[in-house]
């Protein structure tokens, strides 16, 4: 993803407020309940689906009927194979949660250069493949490399230091829909138009145009890359056959309930567990006239409204996220 | 269709000079998930980071790649430690002729606790683990004759 903004307001509040929601980025919080939804997106969302998934990434094969819809085009002959896998890793010290799914296949290819069998990468229409065999008549089989088809992650940088901290995020990135080099995400974030406590990420169809300038990270690309101004900017077809009778939406039946799904299920109780002391920021609107506010500029939460915890507790002095006059000159928690 | 045609191979050679062992791309997948303890550590001696790969380790972890699934040896690796992960990262780095120089700067950084991976290569370095196991399950099929 390209870095398109220099710096903005959530990246100054995270590097202020930097341990008081490092229970957010718990590994095994998060780790947990991704682990579970991993069974339920494969069943629910990814095998039943194959055949869409398949015209989708227009890779054009039938994975149930592998002769009824051979593909055949620039060279490819025979695609099959076609499988679709989730994966859920975890690099502990790089402070990383990925949930991804992504898919591979073999084909067949007609090519009067030599190719020799072996774990060496080659590109074939732009793919990147393994040959696993040659055959007679200048035929050779490859194996397709994995592909993203769309993945989650969960930057979680609870013992980084206040700087590295503030690149925090978690967002969805859409890899399938790539338009040129840019690639459309969605940030999960909490909602800056709500004041209840806890606070709640926005679900997908509450993240609407007015949502466009906000941000939880300094990683997006201002009106490029969330989807909505993606798809507005670069159209494209989302809509695919399932069955003879079903048709299926990228965003609308696959995407977007499961975004909605790990707001609900994941993102939104962790406020709520006892055991972790967690203030999730909301995003910030990015106003490129504007100066950002620093630390020592923002207003300290507790003490200026008296907000509680849902257990009672006068708040410590977590500091607001949208500046304000100064009225502490004191920096905490750095 | 069964795949019967013999498989072409040419020489591979891992590691740096005095230290080399040469290998036949046929064989390389065999080589990677080895569980001769004593062909593991040869490799191991040839690696960039001999101290910190553990033999038994990449044994027990190569015990496991050989006869699980691809996804269910996934699930097998993340539940492995983090230093786990990591000589097995490196060992399949060591043995691994498929893309080396981006993969190797990938690892230099994981183990760097001072340098931070970008998403992309946390990714790349996913696809490239889970493609090596990936390759070897594929072309343990087509040796024992089963469709692709």
């Amino acid at each position: 993803m390209n870095n398109g903004l220099n710096t903005n307001q959530i990246h100054e509040n995270v590097y202020c407020n930097s341990d008081s929601y490092n229970g957010i980025y718990n590994k095994n919080l998060l780790m947990n309940k991704i682990n579970r939804m991993k069974y339920f997106v494969e069943t629910q969302y990814v095998y039943p689906n194959i055949q869409f998934y398949s015209k989708m990434l227009r890779i054009n094969i039938n994975s149930v009927n592998p002769i009824s819809q051979q593909y055949t085009v620039n060279g490819e002959i025979d695609r099959r194979g076609f499988k679709i896998v989730v994966n859920v890793q975890h690099f502990p010290r790089k402070n990383f949660i990925m949930f991804s799914v992504e898919c591979n296949y073999f084909f067949n290819y007609h090519s009067n250069n030599e190719y020799t069998p072996g774990p060496r990468h080659h590109y074939i229409n732009n793919n990147k493949c393994k040959c696993l065999l040659s055959l007679p008549n200048n035929i050779y089989t490859f194996e397709a490399e994995d592909v993203n088809v769309f993945h989650f992650t969960f930057h979680t940088p609870s013992n980084l230091t206040p700087r590295e901290k503030s690149k925090g995020a978690f967002h969805l990135i859409i890899d399938s829909l790539i338009h040129g080099s840019i690639i459309p995400y969605r940030p999960f974030i909490v909602d800056p138009r709500r004041s209840v406590v806890p606070k709640q990420f926005i679900t997908w169809d509450m993240f609407d145009g007015s949502m466009n300038s906000f941000f939880a990270t300094n990683a997006g690309v201002y009106g490029i890359n969330d989807i909505s101004s993606f798809l507005l900017r670069f159209p494209q077809q989302l809509s695919f056959p399932n069955t003879p009778t079903q048709n299926i939406h990228y965003i609308n039946d696959i995407i977007k309930p499961l975004y909605d799904k790990i707001v609900v299920d994941i993102l939104n109780p962790i406020p709520t567990i006892p055991t972790t002391i967690t203030r999730v920021p909301p995003a910030i609107e990015y106003v490129r006239t504007i100066r950002i506010v620093d630390c020592s500029n923002m207003l300290l939460y507790g003490l200026n409204n008296n907000h509680r915890d849902p257990s009672g507790n006068p708040q410590p002095g977590q500091r607001i996220l949208h500046g304000g006059r100064r009225k502490t000159k004191k920096r905490r928690n750095l | 269709m069964l795949y019967k045609i013999p498989f072409m191979s040419y020489p591979i050679k891992i590691g740096r000079k005095p230290n080399i062992i040469t290998i036949q791309s046929s064989e390389a997948h065999h080589e990677m998930f080895t569980t001769d303890i004593e062909r593991i550590k040869q490799f191991i001696a040839v690696s960039d980071y001999p101290d910190k790969i553990n033999p038994n380790v990449i044994l027990k972890i190569n015990e496991q790649a050989v006869r699980l699934s691809r996804q269910d040896f996934t699930d097998y690796v993340e539940d492995l430690d983090y230093d786990e992960q990591t000589m097995m990262y490196l060992y399949e780095y060591t043995v691994d002729v498929g893309s080396r120089r981006r993969i190797g700067r990938i690892l230099k950084k994981l183990i760097d606790p001072h340098q931070k991976c970008t998403e992309k290569e946390l990714l790349d370095l996913m696809h490239w683990e889970g493609g090596n196991h990936s390759y070897y399950l594929t072309m343990t099929a087509i040796e024992r004759g089963e469709l692709v």
